[in-house]
């Protein structure tokens, strides 16, 4: 399997390198693609100091459009899977082998890495885990599948997604695209995993724009789900 | 609150919810931009359906119709929001300059390495 590694970046210079090498130690055959999101830092400058590949957005575009913008290069270099890697160090590289292993095995579109599933780390509490049950019990009621970590942003893409998140209107790697791709046929498999705290940088979730997060996030899973095709 | 004003916030309530619908369908408008109308219809039809809570705001404030105080509160939010879509295309049309710029000074970089 060609798996793309897309490593979305927003002034992420405090640990974007150990984060980088980390990764190409423990998965050499993956190709790695820095999306450096107009950081206002040193986050390009020093990933191409150390040779990385890395595309610059030239205004900051937000998350969604970092994905898109590694899916279009996936897409036109003929990967067979991308996987979505954050920048501050949370994801351990060891578990793509599981999640790429999981998608030749189960021939799922969607695989992610679960802290919840049996065997999983279970590193999340307090109201991120409520928020997690409520989107969790909310995509089961909708789709049937339930899926245990829906807002890990470790997440393996297969191909046959490409087009839909490369030309798609307001589609993004979130909670609520999974749920909608679900309802339009894609299958989901998850895998067990432990994620670390951030290594540094700030969470784009926080405060005020994590319940404007919950409240975009149920309301297109509970309502507008059904108006879009 | 007359009856007539509380029809007519309900039914206004299901225009703007039926209206966002149409365009989240047509793709002519992100979820996320339409969080604030999903929640403003909601709270039109929690007024019209307990007038109690807007009759006894505007006693609070001593507006004597809780109309009165219905329509100055609604006037209040739009008038933010209407800010905040000017800050909005503000911003956006200064991004939008910045890539014509940028894009522009690429495809010439490119045309003279050709």
């Amino acid at each position: 399997m060609r798996t793309l590694a897309i490593v979305p970046a927003y002034n992420e210079e405090d640990v974007i390198i150990p984060t980088l090498e980390g990764l190409v130690a423990a998965c050499p055959e993956v190709e790695v693609l820095v999306i450096d999101d107009g950081s206002a830092d040193a986050t390009a400058r020093l990933c191409r100091e150390a040779g990385f590949h890395v595309v610059s957005h030239p205004t900051n575009c937000g998350l969604a459009t970092g994905f898109r913008t590694g899916i279009r290069f996936a897409r036109d270099h003929g990967f067979d899977a991308v996987v979505q890697f954050d920048a501050d160090g949370q994801h351990l590289p060891e578990y793509i082998h599981d999640m790429e292993a999981a998608m030749d095995r189960t021939g799922a579109d969607i695989v992610i890495a679960s802290r919840i599933v049996e065997g999983g780390g279970g590193e999340i509490e307090g109201l991120r885990a409520v928020g997690s049950k409520l989107i969790s019990s909310l995509v089961k009621l909708t789709t049937g599948t339930r899926i245990t970590d829906p807002t890990s942003g470790f997440r393996l893409y297969s191909s046959r997604l490409f087009d839909e998140f490369a030309d798609g209107f307001d589609l993004g790697p979130e909670p609520d695209a999974l749920a909608w791709l679900m309802r339009h046929g894609a299958t989901v498999a998850e895998v067990p995993c432990s994620m670390r705290e951030r290594q540094g940088g700030t969470s784009y979730l926080a405060g005020f724009s994590s319940l404007a997060y919950m409240a975009r996030t149920c309301l297109n899973i509970l309502v507008f789900q059904w108006f879009r095709h | 609150m007359s009856i007539t004003l509380r029809l007519g916030l309900t039914i206004g309530a299901f225009v703007i919810f039926g209206l966002v619908c149409y365009e989240v369908s047509r793709k002519r408008i992100r979820v996320s931009d339409s969080v604030f109308w999903v929640i403003f219809s909601l709270v039109l039809v929690f007024i019209a359906l307990f007038p109690q809570i807007a009759i006894g705001l505007a006693n609070l404030v001593g507006i004597a119709s809780p109309a009165n105080f219905v329509f100055a509160v609604a006037l209040g939010i739009l008038i933010i929001i209407c800010i905040l879509l000017s800050t909005k295309v503000s911003m956006l049309t200064d991004k939008v300059q910045n890539l014509a710029s940028k894009v522009a000074l690429l495809e010439d970089e490119r045309r003279r390495e050709r």
